[in-house]
């Protein structure tokens, strides 16, 4: 009986535990699906910039052109970076799916269910009457004691695998960083020549009239109404490109962010505080859209 | 080319393309003034050249990460593999119980059968 006792205390302090690895173990899942899908949800966009970029070559070089009138119509050559993305896109969607099977192992389900088997065994053993029924104290623990095993096993494989997650989501952030400067580039090249582009375009290519059709400026001026057009236009690329360049920053803290909660999570004595402030951050960048 | 000729490659061809970007209309007036439409079209061409010139560069620079990711997603798959085997285990104790259940349940007909 003394053993019993102890057994059933190491059991509860151990599932105690083992509850809480569970529990973070699961947010840390959600999250992990959430930042997978997000940074495939930007290299979707980025898939879209070689249109963008092709429309706007021809747009401008119609604009700029000294004499429309006798030019080809423009024709600009894509640039395609479909393969490079599609690569990236895979890699991304198998960490996705590796998080979905993560997600599944924190389910309490299976404690659950190891709890309900253990009233159901119960209920076999007593119905041999041939054998004393179990005592009504083993009895009623007998289903959370199984309980316990199960959320011990299943907190042992959810830091073995969070450590797994810890040196993957590395070398993905790793890797984020590193290719972040090229897709600033690529972005510098598809947005800031066209602005600088813009810019050289003459004003007497614009039609105030049209302008004041579109927007409601409160001026009489054509050579204002134009310039504030120009500069509506200018904010507009500059907001589209800085909401590109934010993503990619994001993206990039959150993988770092997802790294370190796996890494507290895979420690021998997990530290809450820490685990719940890196999902904090990832949570805060998430909404950050 | 080494990436330290390339960098110095792309830092070039990224001057030229913002120079010619920021005085666009102004150097196809010239072109315009000594050649027609046809020195347009041509120094247009030109400029295409240096844009695909750069973003070809780029491109350089991500494929040489893709045998990277190659690793990666090779990576992720063996561990949903791994986690499919320990979701098989933790479920594996309710197997268990199951079956002790089974069992009983089977020494208790057993049991009656035989009038024990």
């Amino acid at each position: 009986m003394k053993y019993v006792i102890k057994i059933t205390v190491f059991l509860f302090m151990v599932s105690c535990g083992s509850a809480k690895v569970a529990e973070l173990g699961s947010e840390t899942a959600k999250k992990g699906e959430e930042v997978s899908q997000r940074a495939i949800d930007l290299y979707r966009s980025l898939s879209k910039q070689s249109e963008i970029e092709k429309a706007q070559r021809d747009r401008v070089k119609i604009l700029t052109n000294p004499n429309p009138a006798s030019m080809t119509i423009p024709d600009t050559k894509p640039q395609d970076f479909s393969e490079q993305i599609e690569k990236r896109i895979i890699a991304y969607r198998q960490l996705l799916e590796a998080y979905e099977y993560f997600e599944q192992l924190t389910d309490k389900k299976y404690s659950e269910k190891t709890e309900e088997l253990g009233g159901a065994l119960q209920e076999s053993y007593n119905a041999l009457e041939q054998l004393p029924d179990l005592p009504d104290e083993a009895a009623s623990k007998l289903g959370s004691l199984l309980k316990k095993i199960t959320e011990a096993s299943q907190a042992k494989k959810i830091k073995e695998h969070s450590l797994v997650f810890h040196h993957l989501t590395e070398v993905y952030h790793i890797l984020w960083e590193k290719e972040k400067a090229i897709w600033n580039a690529y972005l510098d090249r598809v947005y800031d020549d066209y602005i600088a582009e813009l810019n050289t375009v003459k004003s007497q290519r614009y039609d105030a009239k049209k302008i004041l059709e579109l927007y409601d400026f409160p001026y009489s001026d054509e050579a204002v109404i134009i310039l504030f057009y120009r500069l509506e236009q200018r904010e507009k690329i500059v907001a589209h490109k800085k909401e590109l360049v934010e993503q990619l920053n994001d993206v990039g803290e959150m993988l770092q962010e997802l790294s370190t909660a796996h890494e507290k999570l895979a420690e021998k004595k997990i530290t809450v505080s820490d685990i719940l402030q890196a999902l904090k951050e990832i949570e805060n960048l998430l909404k950050d859209e | 080319m080494n990436n330290d000729r390339e960098e110095l490659l792309k830092i070039a061809l990224a001057g030229a393309i913002g120079e010619f970007s920021t005085n666009r209309a102004a150097i196809l007036e010239l072109a315009f003034a000594s050649g027609g439409q046809e020195a347009v079209q041509k120094l247009e061409s030109e400029y295409d050249v240096l844009r695909d010139a750069y973003f070809e560069i780029l491109k350089r620079q991500l494929d040489r990460n893709n045998h990277l990711y190659g690793q990666l997603i090779k990576a992720a798959n063996e561990e949903v593999e791994n986690l499919k085997t320990s979701i098989k285990q933790v479920n594996n104790i309710n197997d268990i119980i199951q079956l002790i259940s089974t069992v009983i349940n089977l020494v208790g007909r057993i049991l009656i059968v035989l009038g024990i």
